[in-house]
């Protein structure tokens, strides 16, 4: 188990190996609170990161983004804006990293993804593999 | 009314919302009955000023910190006139948004069915396709599984043609 601490919660994945996750398709579960947790946490120097549809449009690519530096934790943010696109480059960071993406529809990138099930609490995301 | 499409068929002549993030960045809120329910209903929170929201724990947040998905229900909430794409929406918002408001929504699959487990009243729906009212939510999901592309029974309650 790891956890992470940034704005005033802590992250704890009870997720062990790296591969892609693919979150349940709900709203509101705090995907977007944990994307911006894990790209604070990079800040502070964690080896986490995040990738979101607006760092595409404002240019910024997955490959400068997600694979200059060792991470162990990836999550990509709107995935259903930027569908299919980089999948190599995702496959390969879920080599070494746990990756979780938010997709709503069908992806060739998440069809052999992992189910994956997030919680918001008060303290506390709780990030869980479906077993 | 809630007037549905789906991807890969034919459109209306509307202005496509696909980027409802950016479209609900220029939005001002302003409180409204139905405002209030939607964030209810998907943040499990309240609407506090046009800036900021109550979220599920009682905290204070600024509005950009909504899900993508409530976003998406405002966005359609406030652009009748246009056609809102949904493919960021859960389960959830997408079945709160079909039964609670009006507008004109992009859907991706055409074999879908909706739920609401807190949509007591199935008989309280106004849902538009191709050319068809439903006003029951499992009359709908009965087309779209057993008779959609066909000629659906229109002597089974919760459907009548469109005038």
């Amino acid at each position: 188990m790891k956890r992470y601490k940034a704005e005033n919660r802590v992250v704890t994945v009870e997720i062990e190996q790296p591969g892609l996750y693919v979150f349940e398709k709900e709203s509101a579960i705090g995907k977007t609170f944990l994307c911006r947790i894990l790209k604070r946490c990079r800040s502070y120097g964690e080896r986490t990161d995040a990738y979101t549809y607006t760092d595409l449009t404002a240019g910024r690519s997955l490959m400068h983004y997600l694979m200059t530096t060792d991470l162990d934790l990836v999550m990509l943010d709107r995935y259903d804006m930027y569908n299919d696109k980089f999948e190599q480059d995702i496959k390969e960071i879920a080599q070494k990293a746990i990756v979780l993406i938010d997709c709503k529809n069908d992806s060739n990138l998440t069809e052999d993804a992992q189910l994956c099930f997030l919680t918001l609490q008060e303290e506390q995301l709780l990030l869980e593999v479906d077993t | 009314m809630m007037n549905i499409y789906f991807r890969d068929e034919k459109l209306p002549k509307l202005d496509i919302i696909t980027d409802v993030e950016r479209e609900f960045d220029n939005l001002k809120l302003t409180g409204s009955f139905l405002e209030n329910l939607v964030i209810n209903k998907i943040e499990l929170g309240s609407f506090k000023d046009a800036l900021h929201f109550t979220d599920r724990f009682g905290d204070k947040l600024p509005i950009n910190f909504m899900s993508t998905g409530c976003k998406a229900a405002l966005v359609v909430l406030n652009n009748p006139d246009k056609l809102v794409d949904l493919k960021e929406c859960g389960l959830n918002a997408r079945d709160t948004i079909i039964t609670y408001l009006d507008g004109n929504v992009l859907l991706t699959f055409s074999t879908i069915t909706f739920y609401n487990e807190n949509f007591h009243d199935k008989n309280n729906i106004k849902v538009c396709l191709d050319n068809y009212v439903f006003t029951n939510l499992d009359r709908l999901n009965y087309y779209l599984t057993d008779e959609r592309p066909y000629v659906p029974d229109m002597s089974r309650k919760g459907i009548f043609m469109k005038r």
